[in-house]
């Protein structure tokens, strides 16, 4: 509500908004300027991926990425012990202290842009389809929230690595793509250390029928590992956190 | 004045030290970019088949290492540091030095470029080797387009401050700013080639400063352009050089004023 209050961030946010799918449907002209088809991917199921991507990075900064930007400060300035003190748990109260709005705007342009993919492909969505789709994209947000835990846990250890903010950002455009792409050794680094580019592709793939078993069986296998992980990261960190008195 | 440059980068350099880390960890993304880069366009040109504009596979892979490269030794940051210094007041301070924060912002930028630089250009070069890049050019033009970056260095800090420049009349320009990286990214050739860019755009694009900071220097390395291209890229850069460099003195003497008249 408090974002409600400044007419000037509504236009930053509709301004941004409007950059960032506007760079997304860029890459995908320049791309299918070339050739009909990118690595097997038609122009529509390439439009459904950058939804499902677009969808993903909405999720992420809506929630995940302002409530893990304020963590550090809260760090520095010893707030975080007010979120220990309460009944509730503190990776919960911390990774949701903070939600900006206007990205609900990101995620329902990201689902029109899906849409649009599926007119493009010309394929009907069956139940099954939307019910896979609906777990695969699941998945993809517990992937993504657990990273930006674990890399927020090392806030606790670490002070100013400013630099991971713009790693994450190159990271995370590795998911713009279908993994078929990268080299093999890319793909296997990728899946073990950075799994949303496995994650987007499958669940681009699942809404339009293409996914497997094994792939999707994967893809939340991973998601169960990775919310473990940063699990026993934020655990790990907490420890080393010995509160603002000491 | 050469002697307290010299004390000042020196200082700079210890100061940049301690984030020394950071400086990998931004290579090291650059990494991931350059990786990525090349996955696409890849792709792109085997859809397409045989080549496009001139680039095949390897000599893409070529051009977008050599870009990583020269994007990496030219980047500035130096503006959004000045625009955030005026905003919080500490401009007061640096301006009662003797030497015009300018070329302090100077020494702090390249000194942090030289952590990330030499992380990167070992990377890229094995990451093209890994890919088999072609890199065609004589010595001469080699030789050239190291001077072209250095002349793309200077041209790409003025520009860069110029986009801090404002911070004496405006609270906030983030929005500006990305509109400026967006563009800049895509006229300047760091993710697409010029020989790939709309025909209408091809015409234009090598007049603007953008390219002439990447796209030029990068493709003159490999070889790709002729007697005439590189003269008109030489003089491309030295006429923005020109122009960036009377913009900043005019807009610092007009926002100087200003910022002494608010009672800083």
């Amino acid at each position: 509500m408090r974002e409600m209050q400044y007419r000037a961030g509504f236009f930053m946010q509709i301004w941004m908004c409007t950059l960032k799918i506007g760079v997304g449907l860029g890459n995908l002209y320049i791309v299918f300027r070339q050739a009909n088809t990118f690595n097997g991917w038609s122009l529509g199921h390439m439009l459904v991926l950058l939804g499902v991507f677009s969808a993903m990075q909405g999720f992420l900064n809506l929630i995940v990425v302002p409530s893990m930007n304020e963590l550090q400060q809260r760090i520095q300035k010893g707030d975080v012990d007010f979120s220990i003190v309460k009944p509730v748990d503190t990776q919960v109260l911390e990774s949701t202290q903070n939600i900006d709005p206007w990205f609900f705007i990101d995620i329902l342009l990201s689902i029109g842009i899906i849409a649009f993919g599926f007119a493009q492909i010309g394929v009907q969505v069956g139940i099954a389809s939307a019910a896979e789709f609906a777990v695969a994209m699941l998945a993809t947000c517990t992937i993504v929230y657990s990273f930006w835990v674990g890399l927020g846990s090392l806030c606790f250890r670490f002070q100013n690595l400013f630099a991971l903010m713009d790693m994450s950002a190159n990271l995370l455009d590795t998911a713009r793509w279908p993994i078929s792409i990268y080299p093999a050794w890319m793909k296997i680094l990728l899946t073990a250390f950075f799994p949303l580019v496995f994650a987007t592709t499958v669940s681009a793939q699942s809404i339009t029928g293409r996914s497997t078993i094994v792939s999707f069986v994967g893809l939340l296998a991973i998601a169960i590992a990775f919310f473990i992980g940063a699990r026993l990261l934020w655990k790990s960190g907490m420890r080393a956190y010995s509160g603002a008195s000491a | 004045m050469i002697l307290a440059m010299r004390k000042m980068f020196a200082i700079e350099i210890a100061s940049s030290m301690q984030y020394r880390v950071n400086a990998y960890l931004f290579a090291f993304s650059g990494m991931i970019q350059l990786l990525v880069t090349l996955a696409v366009w890849s792709a792109v040109i085997t859809a397409h088949g045989s080549n496009i504009g001139g680039f095949g596979v390897p000599e893409v892979r070529g051009y977008f290492v050599t870009t990583t490269i020269i994007g990496f030794i030219t980047t500035s940051w130096a503006g959004y540091i000045f625009f955030n210094d005026v905003r919080m007041g500490n401009l007061s301070v640096m301006l009662m030095r003797p030497i015009h924060p300018v070329w302090q912002a100077f020494a702090q930028v390249n000194a942090f470029k030289i952590f990330m630089v030499s992380v990167t250009v070992p990377l890229a070069i094995g990451v093209g080797l890994l890919y088999d890049a072609k890199f065609d050019g004589s010595h001469a033009e080699h030789l050239l387009a190291a001077v072209a970056t250095a002349i793309s260095l200077f041209m790409v800090f003025i520009f860069n401050y110029l986009m801090g420049i404002p911070a004496f009349w405006v609270t906030d320009i983030r929005a500006f700013w990305r509109a400026y990286w967006a563009i800049s990214s895509f006229l300047g050739g760091g993710w697409i080639p010029l020989a790939m860019m709309p025909g209408s755009m091809r015409s234009i694009v090598p007049w603007l400063p953008f390219w002439a900071e990447i796209g030029f220097p990068a493709e003159l390395a490999m070889g790709r352009l002729t007697h005439q291209q590189i003269v008109e890229g030489f003089a491309t850069q030295l006429v923005w050089i020109v122009v960036f460099v009377l913009a900043f003195r005019i807009l610092w003497k007009m926002g100087i004023k200003r910022y002494a008249a608010v009672g800083a």
